[in-house]
């Protein structure tokens, strides 16, 4: 078993095969040895810490991910499982959240399931519909807007 | 077991770097905002720590780690926090310790490093200092203008990297809505990686071309690709003097990236657009809690706005060195293929030979023919005009393919001759058939043939020996193809038959039609033929099944040129041209009234279809008009 400690002080026991999802936690059990001292993450809250022992929980199982060169394989963002569909439905505060902690603790697989999720958002939406999604301002000015317009043009013929 | 602090030091940094390929986390009081790190390979990184920048250092190891990050003896940073023996708490300090090194590394100014001044990259220009001056002073103005009611402007507030893999995850009419929606997305949707992606997705573009374009950084690191912006007049502008081209020749640069910014247009948008939004409070909020930072978002977004003037950008995402504009490739390409849809092309009619032309195959140099007139001729595919002349045959050429180094040619006098390119004469005649020869295929090794006599036989392609017949149609057997270990033949019988290259042995039948067959393709797997029935079927080699057919011609279907993918174009003694998509079946495009006679052979390539006839025209249909196909056919 493994001890994870939140940037705010809460201890997380875990088995070992959930903790090393986290490249991170591997390259460190592997550097220090196996050890009853809590492992501290400053850069994860508990909340979104149990979020990620959640995921990694659900995956402990998983196959090793395939060392792909990501250049040649096509991205889809549209085979989400739908365990993980759900476990992605959470504020987009968390869901911020837990990318930034899937990037700082080397989840690779969860990283990915984060930004897939963000990219379905986005999809067949209206740049508006985006802007109020995400609350963005719309900062282009007319003639911004103008070139963008005939860019996307010349772009166009789809 | 205890723990080597260099050695855990070098996992964190591949952790954070080379692994996670995310920017840094910071501490608040590091980031002045003055220095700016663009998009460093962590290569750069790592060189700029060792060469020049001091490194504040939060823990008690000083000497390793001066060792490994200020070999030139720059001062380090000391800390104040308390030193601790027990290897726990070493440990939480190696937790933190990443966040400070990579912030550190990336040119921010050093707060508390009053033994060295810290030092700025010196590549960065003045105006992105500007750039970035201004744009955190609108941060900190943003930052009164509070929403907190959690939605989040993630492309700004995430580290560039992170906010890529969302990017590369979209399709293109949703990168095309990306830049619509502010200054900061917009960038994401200008990145060349984005579009590179986006090209190589889409796998009937991989030309050979496009993926030595793809790759050209990859395998030779000085080689610089130039492209030209002439398709669009707001380009013309942007484009730097050709001296300016030709001198940065060695320095392969992102283009897009340097265009934009070199045409003003780029240049224009504040590069810290993203710190206006409303949001940053939440996404202040947030990142406190990473960093124990207020400023964390400005040094995401210095990451992400600064463009390396260098294209050092080696993201795990963004694939290697680039120095083709893929935004620009994909648009050309995007439109050649809107071009095959309606037909727009140009049409050039060669004649020349003296009668019938009965089989064709080209290249981007050259146009190949054989005809009824005995010759074969090879003509400049841009002068049209006929460069050679071959003779040899004592009757009517029906067949050829050739590569490099060889051309096979089959006739009606019964014999395959192998010509020597260089001369120009036969270095080979192969004569054990007893009727005229109707196709021919070879590989590396073997040269194979079909005959009106009913059988495929297989030479070796060195000395012309007769290695095997193979015996099985009960018709002429018009048309053969070979494929690694494979031959595929269809005949007048109304059959195709598979067979082993080596064995000679029939593995595979395949019945459906229900004229007898004039031609066959074959890429490995799928099989498409035409017939005297009209139809083109689609066969799957494995299972023998029959996946697809192909309505649309009112005669016989000739010949048919198909290569993987979905595209495949015939052509019919109806004498129209037929562009298919074997998927769906449908007939994508019929070019017509331009043969008055039999269609006999077409073949097609990325951006041309080539097809002779019975009218002794040979038809070259250009689809690249206006566009430059140079990189991507």
């Amino acid at each position: 078993m493994v001890v994870l400690q939140s940037s705010d002080g809460k201890a997380f026991t875990v088995e070992r095969g959930v903790a090393i999802q986290s490249v991170l936690i591997k390259n460190l059990l592997e550097d220090i040895g196996e050890s009853d001292e809590p492992i501290p993450l400053p850069n994860v809250t508990a909340k979104v810490l149990e979020k990620v022992i959640e995921y990694c929980e659900y995956h402990v199982d998983d196959p090793a991910p395939i060392q792909d060169d990501l250049d040649e394989i096509p991205k889809r963002s549209d085979d989400i499982e739908p365990r993980d569909e759900n476990f992605m439905k959470v504020d987009q505060e968390l869901l911020f959240e837990i990318l930034l902690a899937a990037n700082y603790m080397d989840i690779k697989p969860l990283l990915e399931l984060g930004c897939k999720t963000v990219a379905n958002m986005i999809r067949n939406k209206t740049a508006q519909e985006i802007r109020t999604m995400f609350n963005i301002v719309d900062d282009f000015s007319p003639e911004e807007r103008e070139q963008i317009k005939k860019e996307n043009e010349w772009a166009e013929d789809h | 077991m205890s723990l080597s602090p260099k050695l855990f030091l070098k996992k964190m940094w591949k952790v954070s770097w080379t692994r996670s390929g995310s920017p840094p986390e910071s501490n608040a009081e590091d980031s002045s905002g003055e220095g700016l790190p663009s998009q460093h390979s962590a290569a750069s990184y790592s060189h700029e720590l060792t060469d020049s920048i001091p490194v504040p250092i939060a823990n008690n190891h000083l000497s390793e780690r001066q060792f490994m990050w200020n070999g030139n003896g720059a001062s380090a940073y000391i800390p104040t926090s308390p030193l601790s023996t027990s290897q726990i708490s070493g440990l939480r300090s190696y937790m933190q310790a990443p966040p400070a090194l990579v912030h550190s590394s990336s040119g921010l100014s050093m707060p508390h490093s009053s033994l060295s001044p810290p030092a700025l990259p010196m590549r960065n220009s003045m105006k992105r200092k500007d750039s970035f001056v201004s744009s955190t002073g609108r941060a900190a103005d943003a930052l009164s203008t509070a929403s907190a009611d959690g939605r989040l402007d993630f492309l700004s507030c995430l580290p560039y990297e992170i906010a890529m893999v969302i990017v590369i995850y979209s399709d293109y009419p949703a990168i095309q809505t990306i830049a619509e929606v502010s200054k900061s997305w917009r960038r994401f949707a200008r990145d060349n990686a984005v579009w590179r992606r986006l090209f190589l997705q889409q796998t009937e573009w991989r030309t050979p071309r496009a993926l030595a374009a793809a790759g050209c950084y990859y395998h030779n690191g000085s080689k610089a690709k130039r492209l030209q912006y002439n398709g669009a007049s707001n380009r013309n502008d942007v484009l730097a003097p050709s001296s300016a081209l030709t001198s940065g020749a060695n320095t392969p640069r992102v283009g897009d990236e340097d265009s934009y910014a070199a045409g003003g247009y780029g240049s224009d948008i504040p590069l810290g657009g993203a710190t206006t939004n409303a949001n940053s409070a939440t996404m202040q909020r947030i990142l406190a809690a990473y960093t124990g930072s207020s400023l964390r978002p400005a040094i995401a977004l210095q990451h992400r706005v600064a463009p390396s003037p260098t294209p050092s950008l080696v993201s795990k995402f963004g694939g290697r060195l680039v120095g083709a504009d893929w935004r620009y490739l994909f648009n050309q390409r995007l439109k050649l293929d809107k071009n095959w849809k309606t037909g727009v092309a140009d049409i050039h009619t060669v004649a020349g030979h003296a009668d019938s032309v009965y089989c064709v195959q080209y290249d981007h140099e050259k146009i190949v023919t054989g005809s009824r007139d005995r010759t074969v001729k090879i003509w400049d595919i841009k002068a049209l005009q006929c460069t050679r002349t071959l003779t040899g045959h004592d009757a009517s050429v029906l067949c050829l393919k050739y590569d490099d180094t060889t051309l096979v040619t089959g006739s009606s006098d019964s014999t395959v001759i192998v010509w020597d390119w260089q001369t120009g004469d036969p270095s080979l005649r192969l004569t054990s058939h007893a009727a005229g020869v109707l196709d021919v295929a070879f590989d590396s090794e073997h040269v194979v043939s079909c005959s009106k006599d009913c059988t495929i036989k297989v030479w070796r392609r060195s000395d012309g020996k007769l290695l095997r017949t193979l015996f099985g149609h009960r018709g002429p057997v018009n048309a053969v193809q070979l494929c690694g270990s494979r031959i595929v033949s269809a005949s007048g019988d109304s059959l195709i038959k598979m067979w082993d290259l080596n064995t000679g042995e029939l593995i595979r039948t395949f019945a459906g039609h229900t004229r007898g067959l004039a031609c066959v393709q074959f890429d490995g797997k799928i099989i498409v033929s035409g017939s005297s029935d009209q139809l083109i079927k689609v066969w799957d080699a494995e299972s023998g099944q029959c996946t697809q057919t192909l309505r649309g011609h009112k005669d016989l279907v000739r010949t048919l040129h198909f290569s993987g993918g979905r595209r495949a174009v015939s052509g019919s003694y109806d004498q129209t041209i037929k562009v298919w998509d074997i998927v769906s079946g449908e007939c994508t495009l019929d070019l017509k009234d331009v043969h008055t006679s039999w269609v006999f052979d077409v073949q097609f390539s990325t951006s041309r279809i080539v097809s002779t006839s019975q009218d002794q025209k040979i038809v070259i249909w250009d689809f690249s008009k206006g566009l430059d196909v140079s990189d991507i056919d």
